[in-house]
C-alpha cells in the first residue's frame, strides 16, 4: 500500500515557520482571456496534455532544447536559456517513464512519472513513482508550461517503516552487521544515537513506537544538508522500545523503507 | 616563429568580435568579491589546468577553495562545506561556450563523538582511524548529454595537517592514501594542501604597489623584494587527473595543434541552495530550494581586478555563457587606466573600449579570450569567453625548459616561452600576476600599440616569482599542507 503525500510546489515556494532568507520568486502562470503571443522560440501545443507529453518525451530523450521550447513566459523569466534549463532539470530525478492525462482544471496537465528509485546527494530522493501536476499558460497557438510542477511522490506505508526499523534493529542486536547493511540506504548512517552501539549483543524484545514525520524535528539537519529540504517530507523516524532506547530514521527507496540514520529519542 | 602567428591572429580577431560574443567568464581569486569574501568554504580561489607531465594521455585539473587558510585553524578546522555543490565544468564544443561535461562534488561530515570539542581524540594513524573525530567523505559524479554517472562514492578526505602529535607522517600515512581511482581511469583527491598561488598581495592591493619598482611609484618607497602574501597558507583542493579521451571533443587524444577540436575550456564553480532557514531546527540551520551559483573561476584574476565592485557578486552568480554584459570592463581594464597615474614612467598602455565601428581596441585581450595563445590560427579561433582553455595537442615542455612566463616567455614575444604555459591552460608554476600585469599595460608583443611593448611595461613584476615551497612531482602535485603546529604568526614578517 502506497501513501501519497502532497509535497511542495516546485523547489522554491517552500513555506517554513522560521526565519527565511532570500527565497526566490514563486512564479505562477495563468491563462489570459486573450492569449498573448508566445516567445519567438516557443513551440506551444494544441492542448495542455499534448504540451506535457511533448515536454516529458523531450526530457526522456535528454533533448533540453525541445523541452525548453515548451516553457511559458513566466518560466523563461526564471530560466533564461537552454543551459540554465538543463542545469535545473539535472538536479531532478531522471524520468524513466510516464503517462499523461488532462488535469482537474483547464490550465493543468498531470503525469504519472517513474524514476529509478534511489538517494544521492545531487538529486536527493528519486521516488519510484510520483504524480506531477504542471500548470499551463494559454498562448496564441496553444499551450505552454510552467518550469516546475507540483510533485506528489508515492511512498511506502508508515507501517512498512516500522517493520523495516525493527528488522534492522534485530540484525544489529544479533551483531549481524552484514545483514544490517543490506537494510540500509547508505553505508555510513547519518546522525548519532548514544546507545545504538549497545544494542549489539543485548537481550530483550524490540518493538516500534508510533512512526513520526520529521518536519519539525532536529534529527535530520545532516540529512537535509546532504539530500535537500524534501528530506523533511519523506524521512520517517521510528522510536524503539528495546533494551536500548533510540530512534531509527528511514528513507523510502522504491517500495520499501531503508535505514538512513539514527537519533536519540526526543 | 610562433609569436608572429600569435600576433597576427590577435589582430585579425578584432573584426567581428561582437558577433561572436556569447557570454562572460570568471577568474582566479581569493576573497575577490564582497559576498564570497564572507563565505570562504564556497570561495573558488584558483583554477589550474595542465597536461599531466608524466602521462601524455591525461590532463590535470585543480580547483582550490577556502583562500588564505591558516594552518592553525583549530578547534574547528576548515573543511569543504556539506551545504555546497562544487563543480568543474568542461566545454569541448568549439562553436559555443556550453557545459558539455560537469564533474560534481558533494561532501558529508561525520562526527564520531559529538560529546567532545576535539577534532581528534588521539593520534590519527590512517584516514578516518579511531583517533579522528571529525571526518569528511565525498561523492563525485560526471554528467554529460547522455546522463550522469557516479565516479566515486563516499571517498574519505584526509584530515587536516594538525601537527606532529595528531597527524604524524601526514603525507605518506594520511594524505596520499586518500587518492581515489575514478571508474573512468583517472584519479581524484580532495583535501587540504599548500596554497600554490604566489603574489605580493599586501603590496599589490596597496595602490598597485610593486616592491621591486617601489621607487617608480607616484608615492615612492625604497625598492625591495616582493613578499608572498600566501606564504605559509593552505587551501582546500579538488584535484582530478582525467583521461583526455574522457573530455576531448572527439573522445581521442588530439595530436593536431591547429584544430579547434583539440581544445577544451574549463571553469569551476560553487553553489548553495537559494534559501537558508535558521531557527527551525535549534542549532542546525539548513538550506532549501534550488542550487544558486555563488562563486566561479576560469581565467585567473578577471573578477579580482577587472570586474568592478558593483558587479562582482553578480558575476559570480553567472556562467561563462552570460558574460557579454561584462566585456565592457574586461576590454577596458581598470589596472591599465590606473597604471600611468601610479607609475608615471610607464609607456602609455593601449587604450581600451571600442572603436567607432564597435570593435574592441584591446586586440591582445581578445586574443587571449579567443584562444589565440593556444596555437590556433585565425580561422580556428574560438568564441570569446572567460574559461581556462587548453590545447590538448600541445606537448608538455621539459622541466628544465620551464619558464614562469608561460606562453609569452620573459621576452613577451613568445620566443622564449613554453607553448604549454598560461594562457594555454595554467600550470602550478605559471606566474599569472606578472604575465597579466604586462599584458594589461601592453607590455607584450600582442599589444595593439607597439609603443607600450617596451620597458618599463615589459618589466612589470610584483617580485614574487614562485611558490614558497617546492611543488610535488607526482599527483596531486600541490605541496603538503602546512601544519598548525609550525604556523608562523600571521603578519609577523610585515614589520
Amino acid at each position: 500500500m502506497f501513501l501519497k503525500v502532497v509535497a511542495r510546489y516546485g523547489g522554491i515556494c517552500l513555506s517554513v515557520a522560521a526565519t527565511t532568507v532570500a527565497l526566490s520568486g514563486c512564479g505562477t502562470s495563468s491563462s489570459a482571456a486573450t492569449p498573448p503571443a508566445p516567445d519567438a522560440q516557443s513551440q506551444p501545443k494544441p492542448t495542455t496534455r499534448a504540451a506535457l507529453d511533448a515536454l516529458l518525451s523531450a526530457e526522456v530523450a535528454k533533448n533540453y532544447a525541445a523541452s525548453f521550447a515548451l516553457l511559458d513566459a513566466a518560466a523563461r523569466r526564471e530560466v533564461k536559456d537552454v543551459g540554465d534549463w538543463e542545469r535545473l532539470r539535472s538536479a531532478t530525478p531522471v524520468i524513466t517513464g510516464y503517462s499523461v492525462r488532462a488535469g482537474s482544471t483547464d490550465d493543468q496537465a498531470v503525469a504519472e512519472v517513474t524514476h529509478d528509485a534511489g538517494l544521492d546527494p545531487f538529486v536527493g530522493l528519486s521516488p519510484a513513482k510520483e504524480r506531477q501536476t504542471w500548470r499551463a499558460a494559454h498562448v496564441k497557438g496553444g499551450w505552454l508550461l510552467d518550469a516546475e510542477p507540483q510533485v506528489e511522490p508515492e511512498y511506502p506505508s508508515d507501517s512498512a517503516a516500522s517493520a523495516a526499523a525493527v528488522k534492522w534493529a534485530q540484525a544489529v542486536q544479533r551483531c549481524d552487521q552484514q545483514s544490517a547493511k543490506t537494510l540500509q540506504a547508505v553505508d555510513k548512517l547519518f546522525g548519532t544515537a548514544d546507545n545504538a552501539s549497545k544494542l549489539c549483543g543485548s537481550r530483550g524484545d524490540i518493538a516500534p513506537d508510533a512512526v513520526q514525520h520529521v518536519q519539525d524535528g532536529p534529527r535530520v539537519a545532516d540529512l537535509a544538508a546532504q539530500y535537500g529540504s524534501d528530506t523533511l517530507q519523506w524521512a520517517r523516524v521510528v522510536p524503539l522500545n528495546a533494551p536500548v532506547q533510540f530512534s531509527i530514521v528511514l528513507a523510502p527507496i522504491g517500495n520499501e523503507w531503508k535505514v538512513v540514520g539514527l537519533a536519540n529519542n526526543a | 616563429m610562433k609569436w608572429k602567428r600569435f600576433v597576427a591572429a590577435g589582430s585579425a580577431t578584432v573584426v567581428g568580435f561582437l558577433g561572436l560574443v556569447q557570454s562572460p567568464a570568471s577568474a582566479s581569486s581569493h576573497r575577490e568579491a564582497p559576498l564570497i569574501s564572507q563565505d570562504s568554504s564556497a570561495d573558488n580561489t584558483d583554477l589550474y589546468l595542465f597536461k599531466d607531465p608524466k602521462d601524455a594521455t591525461k590532463v590535470d585539473v585543480v580547483a582550490n577553495f577556502i583562500g588564505l587558510e591558516l594552518p592553525a585553524g583549530g578547534p574547528n578546522f576548515q573543511k569543504f562545506s556539506d551545504d555546497v555543490l562544487y563543480e568543474i565544468h568542461v566545454n569541448n564544443d568549439p562553436n559555443s561556450v556550453s557545459d558539455d561535461i560537469t564533474y560534481s562534488f558533494r561532501f558529508r561530515t561525520v562526527v564520531a563523538d559529538s560529546d567532545t570539542f576535539l577534532y581528534n581524540t588521539n593520534q590519527i594513524t590512517a584516514p578516518n582511524s579511531s583517533g579522528q573525530n571529525v571526518r569528511q567523505y565525498y561523492t563525485v559524479t560526471r554528467r554529460d548529454r547522455w546522463g550522469t554517472k557516479t565516479l566515486v562514492q563516499d571517498a574519505p578526505t584526509p584530515p587536516v595537517n594538525v601537527g606532529p602529535r595528531s597527524t604524524p607522517d601526514y603525507e605518506n600515512k594520511l594524505a596520499l592514501p586518500t587518492i581515489a581511482s575514478l571508474s573512468n581511469g583517472g584519479k581524484v583527491f580532495a583535501g587540504q594542501r599548500d596554497d600554490p598561488f604566489f603574489a605580493d598581495l599586501g603590496s599589490v592591493f596597496d595602490l598597485l604597489g610593486l616592491r621591486p619598482l617601489n621607487n617608480a611609484h607616484v608615492l615612492p618607497k625604497a625598492a625591495s623584494n616582493g613578499v608572498d602574501g600566501l606564504a605559509g597558507t593552505n587551501v582546500h583542493s579538488i584535484v582530478m587527473q582525467l583521461p583526455i579521451t574522457d573530455v576531448s571533443r572527439n573522445g581521442n587524444v588530439p595530436t593536431t595543434v591547429d584544430s579547434k577540436d583539440s581544445v577544451i575550456g574549463v571553469w569551476a564553480s560553487a553553489s548553495r541552495r537559494n534559501a537558508k532557514v535558521i531557527g527551525d531546527i535549534p542549532g542546525k540551520p539548513y538550506q532549501v530550494g534550488r542550487w544558486v551559483q555563488v562563486s566561479r573561476l576560469g581565467i585567473p584574476l578577471v573578477n579580482e581586478v577587472l570586474i568592478p565592485l558593483g558587479e562582482k557578486d553578480k558575476w559570480n552568480e553567472l556562467s561563462p555563457k552570460d558574460d557579454q554584459q561584462f566585456f565592457k570592463y574586461i576590454l577596458d581594464p581598470e589596472p591599465a587606466r590606473a597604471a600611468n597615474a601610479l607609475y608615471p614612467a610607464l609607456q602609455d598602455p593601449p587604450p581600451g573600449g571600442f572603436d567607432a565601428s564597435n570593435n574592441p581596441k584591446r586586440s591582445d585581450i581578445v586574443a587571449v579570450l579567443r584562444g589565440a595563445a593556444l596555437g590556433l590560427s585565425t580561422n580556428n579561433l574560438l568564441p570569446p569567453a572567460d574559461v581556462l582553455r587548453i590545447n590538448l595537442a600541445t606537448p608538455v615542455s621539459p622541466a628544465n625548459k620551464f619558464t614562469r612566463f608561460g606562453f609569452l616567455g620573459a621576452s613577451g614575444n613568445g620566443s622564449d616561452g613554453n607553448a604549454d604555459g598560461f594562457p594555454n591552460g595554467r600550470r602550478l608554476g605559471d606566474d599569472i600576476v606578472d604575465t597579466e600585469l604586462r599584458l594589461l599595460v601592453g607590455g607584450t608583443a600582442l599589444s595593439p600599440t607597439p609603443s607600450s611593448d617596451q620597458a618599463p611595461n615589459t618589466l612589470l613584476t610584483d617580485g614574487v616569482d614562485a611558490n614558497d615551497v617546492p611543488l610535488k612531482t607526482s599527483f596531486p602535485y600541490l605541496a603538503t599542507p602546512f601544519s598548525g603546529y609550525t604556523q608562523t604568526p600571521p603578519g609577523h614578517n610585515a614589520r
